[in-house]
């Protein structure tokens, strides 16, 4: 055995250490990270060398701040070595989607609208995890304001999926999905107000939660559509989507929405079963999984729901009222919210200003047209016409009315059953630069709007791998507030499940 | 004129189109599942206690504003008087 080492044999060895590094669990680097095994120093940089050797092939992120990552995991460093007692996800790295707005760090919402904009405060989100220790590493890329499904929205560049790179990573927080499925982040925080969280999550072979409206603060979460708007998380696994969701629920009184209660532990209710699912009933649609995903999706879903019976729980079919009814009902209402949150982008207090303007009108039309990408303006435009006059009672009160319904649809299903099983999208993650039609693009959201609608929360993991090595997820939707069962449920699948998709070899490094 | 967008004549032969498609979409969906009971009214928020807190100081509030003088916002001259374009 030879006693030392080339330098050429020492950089590959720090090397496969960073790669692990980058690629573990939070679980597992929170406990490294205890043991003295590592330090938030050493982690951050490995995630930052990362980010330099293959952001430039994902795109996943806008900004990237290395000096305030490194300041921050030399801190936490410092008050570990000290002794104090650190909360679970002290030192570990975080990025966070870009309309989370980041106290003196630039918040663009992927906008050519807000491309300078630095907000005076952070969001309640933030604030909760940036408070937990955890290590800033920047700003990730989205489809502009959170409209779209395939990130291809962005007004700066879009994100390609580290399972394929020809592929899209799902959207709107593709960016942030990307971002942890390619050891870029070791967790991030999305938003999801159709979908947003739940179908890059899938389209990235990683674990995506939607909490319950209201469990987590939308506050300096950039309003998209806020009846819709939930802050949620992108992980690696079940556990560790727990434990970031342990340290991000709670209320807070400057999100009128936020609701004041105690949320049980996501983390304990895992550790507290196992796989054990005895007495749980999961709800199946069957007839919808089957009858409106690809071949591959369906049979990937209902190998889900027998792993499930294997774990003890009970199946029981449920039936889906009409899924179209739901995307007008989605589609009308969130544009509706948009149209009018937006309203503030005007060119003069912050956000782009046009220099051709000869009245405040023009200045107003002219700062929107030039700040506003495509996808942006025709969601106002739908927004305005559902909401005048004319079209009101015809399109925006029918769309809450339909909304009613399904709230009491989903309301039903779940007093009946513990959690409702079924697929998060209905194909394989799509090609890059593949022009739809606007409603052929309505599909990427067909399963995942009605828990937006209805506020319940829900979850998706990975179910199988494709042929090609493309991951498949699954959806698990659960009750109001019932987080930590929903996590329990999904923690059990993925241990009997297993699947764990591989990166291709050009990214693993 | 609501949106407050201005659309070149492209934009607008394409989303007139894209908007029409939208519309047709929602009208088969609404003809086919719409009732006409009212929505419940069902509220969520909660409002916090009415008291005053620390607010933005001027600056960090004027930071981000595309054009600032004596701590006011401003807008090109032409602009507040109606006198035809401008690049400033």
């Amino acid at each position: 055995m030879k006693e030392t080492l080339t330098s050429q044999e020492v950089v590959t060895s720090q090397s496969v250490r960073s790669q692990e590094l980058t690629l573990c669990a939070v679980t597992s680097l929170a406990e490294g990270l205890r043991r003295g095994e590592v330090s938030s120093l050493a982690l951050t940089e490995a995630y930052l060398a990362r980010i330099a050797q293959f952001d430039g092939r994902i795109g996943a992120y806008l900004t990237v701040t290395a000096d305030l990552a490194r300041e921050t995991a030399e801190q936490i460093d410092r008050r570990r070595k000290s002794g104090e007692k650190l909360p679970p996800l002290a030192g570990i790295p975080v990025a966070y989607k870009d309309n989370l707005c980041t106290e003196g760090v630039k918040t663009t919402c992927a906008s050519r609208m807000l491309e300078t904009f630095v907000p005076p405060y952070s969001a309640g989100a933030v604030e909760k995890i940036n408070g937990s220790g955890a290590v800033m590493l920047g700003k990730c890329n989205m489809d502009e304001f959170a409209m779209g499904a395939t990130n291809e929205s962005s007004a700066f560049y879009p994100v390609h999926n580290p399972f394929d790179l020809q592929r899209s990573p799902g959207g709107s927080s593709g960016g942030s999905a990307a971002a942890v499925a390619a050891g870029e982040a070791a967790f991030a925080l999305g938003s999801d107000t159709g979908g947003s969280v739940r179908n890059p999550a899938a389209c990235c072979g990683i674990v995506g939660i939607k909490p319950t409206y209201g469990a987590v603060s939308r506050y300096g979460l950039v309003a998209y559509a806020s009846s819709l708007d939930q802050v949620g998380t992108l992980t690696r696994t079940v556990r560790d989507g727990a434990m970031v969701l342990d340290a991000l629920m709670g209320h807070d009184a400057r999100d009128a929405t936020s609701v004041p209660r105690r949320h049980a532990s996501c983390t304990e209710e895992i550790e507290a079963h196992g796989t054990d699912l005895r007495g749980i009933r999961i709800g199946v649609p069957y007839a919808l999984t089957e009858g409106e995903a690809v071949s591959t999706v369906t049979e990937a879903v209902l190998h889900a729901a027998q792993a499930l019976e294997s774990c003890g729980a009970t199946l029981e079919p449920i039936s889906i009222f009409d899924t179209d009814a739901s995307l007008a009902s989605y589609q009308i209402i969130a544009c509706a919210e948009a149209s009018s949150n937006l309203a503030r982008y005007d060119g003069v207090r912050y956000g782009h200003r046009s220099c051709y303007a000869a009245s405040v009108e023009s200045l107003y039309g002219n700062s929107r047209s030039e700040g506003f990408g495509e996808e942006v303006k025709r969601r106002i435009l739908l927004g305005t016409f559902v909401l005048s006059a004319g079209y009101y009672d015809a399109y925006y009160r029918r769309a809450i009315v339909l909304r009613d319904r399904i709230r009491r649809e989903w309301d039903g299903f779940l007093t009946r059953c513990d959690a409702i099983l079924m697929p998060v999208t209905a194909a394989l993650p799509p090609l890059l630069g593949v022009k739809r039609s606007p409603t052929a693009c309505f599909n990427d959201d067909r399963f995942t709007v009605q828990a937006n609608l209805s506020g319940h929360p829900a979850l998706s993991l990975p179910c199988a791998i494709s042929e090609g090595g493309l991951p498949i997820g699954c959806q698990l939707v659960g009750r109001r507030f019932g987080e930590a069962s929903l996590c329990r449920v999904a923690a059990a699948l993925e241990d009997t499940l297993r699947i764990k998709p591989v990166l291709g070899k050009d990214l693993l490094g | 004129m609501l949106a407050r967008l201005t659309l070149t004549e492209a934009e607008k032969e394409k989303l007139t189109a894209d908007l029409q498609e939208i519309a047709a979409f929602a009208d088969a969906v609404m003809m086919r599942v719409a009732g006409d009971t009212d929505p419940a009214q069902e509220t969520f928020a909660t409002a916090r206690e009415d008291a005053v807190l620390p607010p933005l100081s001027c600056e960090e509030a004027l930071r981000n504003a595309p054009a600032v003088q004596d701590g006011c916002i401003t807008l090109p001259v032409n602009v507040i008087e109606g006198k035809g374009m401008s690049s400033t």
